[in-house]
């Protein structure tokens, strides 16, 4: 194992200790403990919408699956009285049964014809749900979303509690990370990897290209489902434009800002420009445009992305040794 | 029974015929060169062959079966493999991990051991590891290893084109003008490391526009114009041969 990984894991295993302890450190504060809440959920989309890119591709319909999901499991509750602990599951597997359907044909467009693509995807999903008012609440969208109850032998734990939601949002969010980190530094992270470097290649050494690609898309928006799913039960109401082009245009901008080469770049890129953006929140209208300007700024002068910073500080403390 | 027995293909784009009615076979164990000018179909017979592209009329069997129908990953599978003109490779990848991605196919791998990295998942990858380091040192590549694929030199990217194609375990390796840009010394490594593929009971089908390296390594030479063949035979008699002279539009089919 080569030391630059060793590092990484401990430095995950340092943020995920102060993340459980975070509660605690903040003093129960409820703003606090909203933006964290935010943070696990932003960082769940992002690292899922990063496991596609792996192969090459960026999906502008990321933000569409995480409101099927939010949809499915809002539904089965309003509608049957169905708990989030079943919703989140039936969410994620319809996110995935859809996102495998659609996979099919758009799987078989590349680069910016995907692009495109999965735009016009994203779209449909949310103009459906505007568009069905009986069905799905029209643009009022969905309200009174309870979260669940939990009861542990004789510890009742009631999920409207802030400090609850936010270990549940964590555990989920941890998992989901943890399953892209082990997809992708395994034999399927390589395969990924090589249909992105040369698909033609990748092909010709035996690779069945579409599969991969159908099974990385299916996966990731299922993940975006389950998100959908906690997202829902979290804030109580969802509507279709909760879910549209700029919440997956956000997760796009978190995994640039945080580098695309391995998975600490969707991590950190979230965790941070969620930050950022709470900070920036009493300028109002000017965070869209002041978030552009991260962006630019990322990308002329941090062209890695956020992930590359602890390994330009070790080389330069490297070079000031060395004198 | 030949290895691969083409039978009256024909591949049209629109109202372009890029092969017509072509046939021909190749026994195993030989060195075959496919020869022929610019635009003859040569590479488009290879991407027929590997199933880029499904011909219009016409079979390919491979070991009897016919194979005109599947897709590059499928003919792979059964042991057609192939190379490309331009250098193909996972640029930003390790020479090694390059060679590991080729070999994918012959090592057991799932998505669940992969998820969870079980012990068994570990050991096929070793293995896979330890059989990509085997190829290198085959190749003559291997102090080249742990080397991004993009940083070598010209030669050796095209070497560790070939060594990718050998790692997924060849019955036919298809060679598409493998010494292409390459200085005298870096061709006749290549043409060494071809008859040693070779001896290693890998059947070769090679185009190649050096005439010297055809004639020297070719057991029997195939070619073909305007998408049809047009002679076949040992290197001396295609050299002798008024038609072939005449498709190369009188040239010196030396001056390539």
């Amino acid at each position: 194992m080569n030391p630059d990984n060793r590092t990484a894991k401990r430095y995950a295993l340092v943020a995920l200790v102060f993340a459980f302890l975070f509660p605690v450190l903040c003093g129960y504060d409820k703003y606090l403990l909203h933006t964290g809440i935010t943070i696990a959920f932003n960082v769940a989309l992002a690292t899922s919408l990063w496991l596609i890119w792996t192969l090459g591709f960026i999906s502008f319909a990321h933000a569409g699956f995480m409101g099927i999901g939010a949809y499915t499991s809002a539904l089965l509750f309003t509608g049957l009285g169905w708990s989030l602990w079943a919703g989140m599951w039936v969410g994620a597997l319809v996110a995935a049964l859809i996102a495998f359907a659609v996979s099919l044909p758009l799987m078989r467009t590349r680069a910016v014809y995907f692009f495109m693509a999965s735009w016009a995807v994203g779209e449909v999903i949310k103009r459906i749900f505007a568009h069905y008012r009986e069905f799905f609440g029209g643009w009022d969208g969905i309200f009174n979303i309870m979260p669940p109850k939990l009861s542990l032998f004789a510890l009742e734990i009631d999920f409207a509690s802030r400090v609850a939601y936010y270990y549940l949002a964590l555990i989920v969010c941890t998992l989901i990370v943890f399953a892209i980190y082990r997809i992708n530094r395994s034999r399927t992270g390589m395969i990924y990897w090589s249909i992105h470097e040369s698909e033609l290649l990748a092909e010709h050494v035996g690779i069945n290209v579409l599969k991969h690609k159908v099974i990385a898309f299916t996966v990731a928006c299922s993940f975006a489902g389950l998100t959908g799913a906690l997202y829902a039960h979290y804030h109580t109401y969802i509507n279709p434009k909760t879910f549209d082009i700029w919440q997956s245009e956000f997760s796009l901008v978190h995994i640039i800002v945080g580098g695309l080469s391995t998975v600490m770049g969707p991590i950190l890129g979230a965790s941070i420009l969620t930050i950022v953006d709470e900070l920036l929140r009493p300028t109002g209208y000017y965070r869209v445009i002041l978030f552009g300007v991260i962006v630019i700024l990322t990308v002329l002068f941090l062209p890695g992305g956020l992930e590359t910073i602890p390994g330009k500080i070790r080389r330069l403390v490297g070079r000031v040794r060395n004198h | 029974m030949p290895l691969l027995a083409i039978n009256d293909l024909s591949m049209q784009f629109g109202g372009l015929t890029a092969l017509k009615d072509l046939s021909f076979a190749i026994e195993p164990g030989e060195i075959r060169g496919l020869i022929g000018p610019n635009g003859a179909g040569k590479t488009t017979l290879f991407n027929v062959i590997s199933g880029v592209y499904r011909p219009t009329k016409g079979s390919i069997l491979f070991k009897g079966s016919d194979v005109s129908t599947l897709k590059p990953h499928q003919t792979t599978r059964l042991g057609i493999v192939r190379t490309f003109q331009a250098v193909t490779l996972f640029k930003n990848f390790s020479v090694l991990k390059n060679v590991m991605v080729g070999g994918h196919l012959h090592s057991k791998y799932n998505y669940w051991g992969a998820l969870l990295n079980t012990r068994n998942t570990r050991a096929n990858e070793q293995e896979n590891e330890r059989k990509a380091v085997e190829i290198l040192e085959f190749m003559g590549i291997d102090q080249y290893k742990d080397e991004v694929a993009a940083n070598l030199p010209h030669g050796h990217q095209r070497a560790l084109g070939i060594a990718i194609a050998m790692a997924a375990e060849p019955e036919l390796l298809m060679l598409d003008e493998p010494c292409t840009g390459m200085n005298p010394e870096e061709t006749s490594e290549i043409v060494g490391l071809i008859n040693k593929i070779r001896d290693r009971g890998v059947t070769i089908l090679l185009i190649e526009h050096d005439m010297k390296v055809v004639m020297g390594i070719c057991d029997t030479i195939t070619v073909i114009n305007f998408g049809t063949r047009i002679a076949e035979g040992p290197p001396e008699v295609i050299q002798q041969d008024e038609g072939v002279h005449e498709a190369y539009l009188g040239s010196d089919i030396y001056a390539a």
